[in-house]
């Protein structure tokens, strides 16, 4: 604690040693929660540029009223969905429906087994909107009036990409767990 | 099928432990982006963007200073007045001329329109450095006043009489070389601004202003 304490203080100061310590430190956790939120490891990795520069740039606001891992992971989120929004309007709107391609076949009822890759390989292939409404909903524990304040659509919208997103999640899990069986 | 909360946890736990290996070039890029940013923010206490346009700003401001004195410098030196006007001029307004007005189209028109003798208006007459060594010029009517312009000084006012304080626009001839021209009322306060093209060295043709007061010092 005394450790994070003295990193903090030095990058509030400015001083190379201790931002690149925060950056040794926290680099791979951040980098994940990019990850979830990005198309590819590119764009994860230049989002994850500007993590560091926001936290480097306003490490003097942290004011150790709460856990300093949290406060990153926020940077990182808020960072994400400002990349997402930036995105939005280049990019093209596709419908998780045009994913599926497993619609009759019915849903596995027991536990699925699957790596925190493939669930990853999973997550980054859901349409932009989709994989940001799960992420905040699941991952960050945001409610669905929260996540419609921040992305700026309607609560109805929140949900029903949750719903889609998770039923398109569950099957593309049982199917990777399905050829893992049978391998 | 396994419940929504289930999988949402299962989920949960498996990705916010996930801490995949970074490349070492986002390190780099990392930087760069810092330092830029660093560069362009407004701070007092290091250098930045902000310092760097202010220094250009005053270098160039002094740079351009001294090569524009010095450009006026090197223009000075290549230019020879032609407007010649001896140290004592007798200016007379003469408000009733409207001879010469309509025809005071180009300067040639106007000298030789005053070296004939006619009455001409001030504006007509301003532009041309001819009529300026048109001596003779003293012809005056009963509304002329007199002015009197002496080392390149003018002392009249307008509608007044100064220096002779003659009404009758009688000429001074008592000193040497007398020229005398007629200009306006209204324009023998100022010094008057004579612009003139003068060949240059290779034929070529420059434009310049020279001040009337200037030359009769000449």
């Amino acid at each position: 604690m005394d450790v994070l304490k003295e990193i903090i203080d030095g990058c509030i100061r400015g001083e190379k040693r201790h931002q690149d310590m925060l950056y040794k430190k926290f680099s791979s956790l951040l980098f994940g929660i990019c990850l979830r939120y990005t198309k590819n490891r590119m764009e994860a990795q230049d989002v994850l540029q500007d993590v560091f520069v926001k936290i480097y740039n306003n490490i003097q606001t942290y004011h150790n009223d709460g856990s300093f891992e949290g406060w990153l992971r926020r940077i990182a989120v808020n960072t994400s969905i400002t990349n997402y929004r930036k995105n939005l309007k280049h990019a093209y709107q596709e419908d998780v429906d045009d994913l599926v391609k497993m619609k009759d076949e019915p849903l596995v009822a027991e536990d699925l087994e699957f790596t925190a890759e493939e669930m990853m390989q999973c997550i980054q292939n859901l349409p932009a909107g989709y994989k940001t409404v799960f992420n905040l909903y699941v991952v960050e524990g945001y409610m669905h009036k929260e996540i419609s304040d921040m992305l700026g659509i309607d609560v109805n919208t929140s949900k029903s990409q949750l719903s889609r997103a998770k039923t398109y999640l569950q099957r593309e899990l049982a199917a990777i767990s399905k050829i893992k069986s049978i391998a | 099928m396994m419940s929504d909360e289930r999988f949402f946890a299962q989920v949960k736990t498996t990705l916010s432990d996930y801490s995949p290996e970074v490349p070492a070039a986002v390190y780099s890029g990392m930087r760069r982006k810092l330092w830029w940013a660093q560069f362009t923010r407004l701070s007092a206490t290091r250098f930045n963007m902000w310092y760097l346009l202010l220094l250009v700003g005053i270098s160039g401001g002094v740079a351009m200073n001294y090569f524009s004195k010095d450009a006026t410098a090197s223009k000075s030196t290549h230019f020879v007045p032609t407007v010649q006007v001896t140290p004592a001029a007798q200016v007379t307004m003469n408000s009733g001329s409207v001879a010469c007005q309509s025809a005071a189209a180009s300067c040639s028109q106007v000298a030789s329109c005053c070296s004939s003798g006619a009455k001409m208006s001030a504006s007509a007459c301003k532009g041309s450095s001819s009529c300026l060594n048109t001596a003779g010029m003293s012809k005056t009517n009963d509304q002329a006043i007199t002015a009197s312009v002496e080392s390149g000084t003018q002392t009249s006012e307008t509608g007044q009489v100064a220096g002779t304080g003659n009404p009758e626009g009688v000429t001074n001839n008592t000193q040497e070389n007398v020229s005398v021209t007629t200009i306006a009322a209204d324009e023998v306060t100022q010094p008057e601004v004579k612009s003139t093209e003068v060949p240059k060295k290779k034929g070529r043709k420059m434009t310049t202003k020279v001040y009337e007061s200037d030359s009769v010092k000449n």
